[in-house]
């Protein structure tokens, strides 16, 4: 894999010298600041793109590696035929323009402030009424810090619903990619967990810190090392990223009966 | 003895009874107290005896001549000429002539016997022979069995030497004939009428099928057809669609009487109730035509609505209409969504993706034309080697299959999409521009709806609701700028400030095209309707009704009805009751159990008739019932239709068959078997009308020796019982009284 293929487009063109690199510095800095505050008013106009949205939420660190978002575009653009919206939509529970994007990403590292009431019933409709939110749990740990307070959280989002291992069959691991394990920066549990209603994963919970498998420095390298698999890691964790952006546009479009016998035999091909 | 049926234990608690109101009475007696108890009990036992009403039967013999029972087969099959008429053996077997073998064999019995006429068809009547001689054999069935009863039961008390059975033997009745004639302890002598060499006819015996079919799955059609006299020939089956041949079978006869089946799979292509005849064309010779045919009626009902939704790639309008289109029951949804352009790099090998090759020839050249609904969102058609010829064929689909066809908005729909110019640009609503040309309007925007009282966007009754739920709908979020409407088209919702040349941009527009519908929606963002209305508390019900009643408007969905009229059968007898079920749902498709029904029924005739309202069915939620019964041949079409409170809900409509059974024209050969299965089964002899010999037609007295005759003669009723009585009542009166008890 070459790492220019996965950056956008205007990054392919930069040229390695120190002044053109502050000049670059600056300009990314001014389309960050705009981006931002175009994101601040969650703009609603996205016509039929995809759009990703980052969940900011109280206390904790919701913002944690803001370069992934662009390395999950650009491989989207290359890879797939979804057109996505270019800017990250960065929303609150309580803002207007929540209901315009299906998908909610969440991360972080540390705990984080209990959702009050009415960011818990707007929640629960919004993925009651066709979103899908993604925690991924960037700390790297069990039942104390970010897990902790996610694991509550969905306690309290869905009482009568119990977080349950995502089957390795499930259409979020053949939605594009064929996947037979899951990826990340750490692996913590072997595992996708989830919460489905009505046949739809509503809420999908990753321990292994996903997001922060695409993220790069400014120099284009890897921030992170993955952990104990590599690079095969990180290519799962990239694959699974685009799996569960595949899946909240197509559903359990990949159980459909066409698909089944190509599955099996590829599947069969693979293992 | 024979007395009253009073249980035992009655005559017990009485007796009892008595003794104690003897022992009670004359208890403190001093003087005659033992003569007044006997006297007292006699009185008792006497009453007693009365209430019993103790008969007995005396056994006499009877004086009656012995009859002999002559059975005569008036019914329809004894008018067959094979090659004579089969009734005129009848008459010349009773003729006047002294050689008749009626005559013949009341001259052998020398007055001895008692010879008792009989006519039997359906029923069984005694007669006289110039009656019968005058009879014209039309009786709607053969009861052999029945008769046999009939005659037996006509006979009782009398000595039944015997019994001469003259008929074809075409029984069709329920009781065996063979079983009653075991039982009579009398010989049946069995003569046969027709000739079964000379018997030629071809008739539909039975037929077996469902009343319903699903429109595109296959029935069978069973049917039995006997063939007498065509013994080497083959000889054609059709089936028939009002007068159109849909299928032809040929059968291979083999020998003189046979019965062959065939199975007929016909697969219904149109939704609706329909008339089938079974056929079998008349040969030269045969002896009744009439049962050469038998029709049915089929009503065929839309299994589930056939959905292919074609997308060009992944969307969150693609996502929410699959959500509710593939969680309807009513509907089995097939789709293709391009994950991947030609122009994407793959950053594994390809088996390693779940991806599928997209099937364009079969889609477009076979598979298309057994969906209802065909959608394309965003879908860039010459991507796929999708040709001109696919093309036409989508709208082939539409205009001759009556198929119909949703086009979504997108960057690879309508004009931008490269569909001006092609046969799909013919069958779309509106006029658009070249790839060029036409642009997307950026931007959201409440959709504008102008038909209000369009079933697509009736998302209420009530005029002034549904209004507000439009003005209150969500944005759309950018939509492709179409031109302009087609003539005939309906302009549903345009863009509320967005104009080009012609006007507002439609937005969505609908018309019929050839036999089918299409629909263009110029948004594929209609989705938001469903979640953003779901943010307000409202849930996502106007989104699915929206899309529920849109893709029901194109497929022309009977089930989009709110009322269903159905009966127990499609066919019945004359005279039998036709029962009615109705089923009311309101708008929202919840079991209506406030709704009035009201009936009516146009008749063979093409009278129309009231019935007034239906009744509704206790505990069995929205449903209603109602009866009538069909006095003349044909065909009944019934309609039901349901009212709440002034609004109307809907109508559905019924046809019922009624028929005059026919089973007398059914297997009219000359039955010989069974003929001599019954003379067998009662010691009796066959004979062929033909080979008769009277001499072996004999009788002899009771069977069974002596024919005694019960006789009841009542013991209690008699004089001397009463006399009895008032003599000890009068006696224990006279004692009490010289007692000084009185």
């Amino acid at each position: 894999m070459e790492k220019t293929l996965l950056r956008p487009p205007k990054e392919r063109l930069r040229k390695d010298t120190d002044g053109e690199k502050m000049n670059q510095k600056r300009i990314v800095l001014i389309a960050a600041i705009v981006m931002l505050f175009m994101c601040q008013f969650g703009f609603g106009q996205y016509r039929d793109h995809f759009v990703f949205s980052q969940l900011k939420y109280r206390g904790g660190s919701w913002n944690l590696y803001p370069s992934s978002f662009a390395e999950i575009i650009n491989m989207l653009i290359t890879t797939t035929s979804i057109k996505p919206e270019l800017r990250r939509n960065d929303i609150a529970l309580t803002d207007k323009a929540l209901f315009i994007t299906p998908f909610l990403w969440m991360t972080g590292d540390v705990p984080f402030d209990e959702f009050n009431a009415e960011e818990l019933r707007i929640l629960r409709q919004y993925l009651l009424c066709g979103g899908l939110i993604v925690i991924d749990d960037a700390s790297g740990n069990r039942n104390i810090g970010f897990d902790k307070s996610a694991r509550d959280l969905v306690k309290t989002l869905f009482p009568e619903n119990k977080l349950e291992k995502i089957p390795e069959d499930h259409a979020i691991f053949r939605s594009f990619y064929l996947l037979r394990e899951v990826g990340g920066r750490k692996i913590v549990n072997r595992y996708l967990e989830g919460i489905t209603i009505d046949k739809r994963l509503v809420l999908i919970y990753s321990q292994n810190n996903i997001y922060s498998a695409w993220a790069r420095d400014q120099l284009g390298n890897w921030l992170y090392e993955c952990v104990p698999g590599g690079e095969l890691q990180r290519m799962e964790a990239m694959k699974l990223t685009v799996n569960i952006i595949m899946y909240s546009l197509t559903g359990d479009y990949k159980k459909d009966l066409v698909h089944k016998q190509y599955i099996e035999d590829k599947l069969r091909l693979i293992y | 003895m024979v007395l009253q049926p009073i249980k035992w234990w009655i005559i017990i608690v009485a007796m009892s009874c008595m003794a104690w109101i003897i022992v009670y009475s004359f208890r403190k007696l001093d003087r005659n107290r033992n003569v007044l108890t006997i006297l007292r009990a006699i009185v008792y036992i006497l009453f007693l005896f009365v209430l019993l009403q103790p008969s007995k039967i005396i056994y006499e013999k009877s004086k009656d001549k012995p009859a002999i029972a002559f059975l005569a087969d008036t019914s329809a099959s004894m008018k067959i000429s094979d090659p004579a008429l089969r009734f005129k053996y009848v008459t010349e077997i009773f003729g006047k002539e002294k050689t008749s073998l009626f005559n013949k064999i009341l001259d052998r019995l020398k007055g001895e016997y008692n010879p008792i006429v009989f006519t039997f068809s359906d029923n069984c009547q005694r007669t006289g022979v110039e009656t019968l001689l005058k009879a014209n054999p039309e009786g709607n069935s053969t009861d052999i069995g029945m008769a046999l009863a009939d005659v037996e039961k006509e006979l009782k008390g009398q000595l039944l030497s015997g019994i001469v059975l003259i008929s074809d033997g075409a029984n069709n009745g329920n009781l065996s004939p063979v079983e009653i004639a075991g039982r009579l302890k009398a010989p049946v002598y069995t003569i046969g009428v027709g000739d079964p060499g000379k018997y030629t006819d071809l008739q539909i015996t039975s037929l077996k099928t469902s009343d319903f079919a699903f429109k595109n799955t296959p029935i069978n059609i069973d049917v039995e057809i006997s063939a007498y006299g065509f013994s080497g020939k083959t000889v054609p089956v059709l089936l028939k669609s009002e007068d159109t041949i849909i299928q032809t079978k040929q059968v291979q006869i083999g020998s003189p009487a046979e019965s062959k089946k065939v199975t007929f799979i016909f697969t219904p292509k149109r939704v609706g109730t329909f008339k089938y005849t079974l056929l079998i064309p008349p040969y030269a010779n045969e002896v009744s035509l009439k049962n050469n045919a038998k029709s049915f009626t089929l009503q065929v009902v839309r299994d589930k609505i056939r959905v292919m939704y074609i997308c060009g790639q992944p969307s969150w309008e693609y996502s929410f209409l699959r959500n509710i289109l593939k969680n309807d029951p009513t509907l089995d949804f097939i789709s293709f969504n391009i994950l991947r352009n030609a122009e994407n790099i793959s950053l594994v090998p390809e088996n390693q993706l779940s991806l599928i090759p997209f099937p364009t020839t079969e889609i477009f050249t076979t598979d298309i034309f057994n969906f209802d609904l065909l959608v394309f969102e965003n879908f860039c058609y010459s991507r796929f080697n999708i040709s001109y010829q696919h093309l036409l064929n989508i709208k082939k689909f539409v205009a001759e299959y009556g198929g119909a066809f949703l086009m979504l908005g997108g960057d690879n729909s309508f004009g931008k999409g490269g569909y001006k110019g092609t046969p799909v640009e013919d069958i779309l609503p509106v006029e658009m521009s070249g790839p060029g040309e036409e642009k997307i309007s950026i931007g959201t925007f409440r959709l504008r709806v102008n038909q209000l009282n369009h079933p697509i966007v009736q998302l209420s009754n009530d005029p002034k609701e549904n209004k507000n739920i439009w003005d209150a709908m969500p944005e759309l979020d950018s939509c492709n700028e179409l031109s302009k409407p087609k003539p005939g088209a309906v302009v549903l919702g345009v863009h509320p400030f967005a104009r080009n040349a012609y006007g507002n941009i439609p937005v969505l527009s609908v018309w019929d095209y050839g036999k089918g519908r299409v629909m263009s929606m110029a948004s594929n963002t209609t989705w938001r309707w469903s979640f953003q209305l779901a943010a307000e508390g409202k849930g996502n019900y106007y989104y699915n009704r929206f899309w529920s009643q849109a893709i029901r408007w194109l497929i022309k969905a009977e089930d989009m009805k709110l009322v269903h009229l159905s009966s127990e059968k499609r066919a019945y007898i004359k005279g039998e009751e036709i029962k009615l079920n109705i089923k009311v749902f309101d708008k929202y498709y919840r079991e209506n159990n406030n709704a009035k029904v009201r009936i009516a029924v146009v008749n063979p005739s093409g009278k129309k008739i009231e019935l007034g309202l239906a009744s509704q069915i206790p505990n069995a939620g929205g449903q209603y019932e109602s009866e009538y019964e069909g006095e003349m041949e044909g065909t009944y079409k019934f309609t039901a239709v349901a009212y709440k409170d002034t609004e109307n809900l809907g109508k559905d409509e019924l046809a019922c068959e009624v028929a005059v059974p026919s089973i007398e024209l059914d297997n009219m050969g000359l039955n010989e078997p069974l003929l001599k299965a019954i003379s067998a089964a009662s010691g009796g002899k066959y004979f062929h009308v033909s080979k008769i010999n009277s001499e072996e037609i004999v009788f002899s007295g009771a069977s069974n020796g002596s024919l005694v005759v019960g006789r009841r003669v009542s013991v209690w009723n008699n004089v001397f019982v009463y006399l009895f009585l008032i003599f000890f009542l009068t006696a224990e009166w006279y004692i009490r009284r010289k007692s000084g008890m009185l």
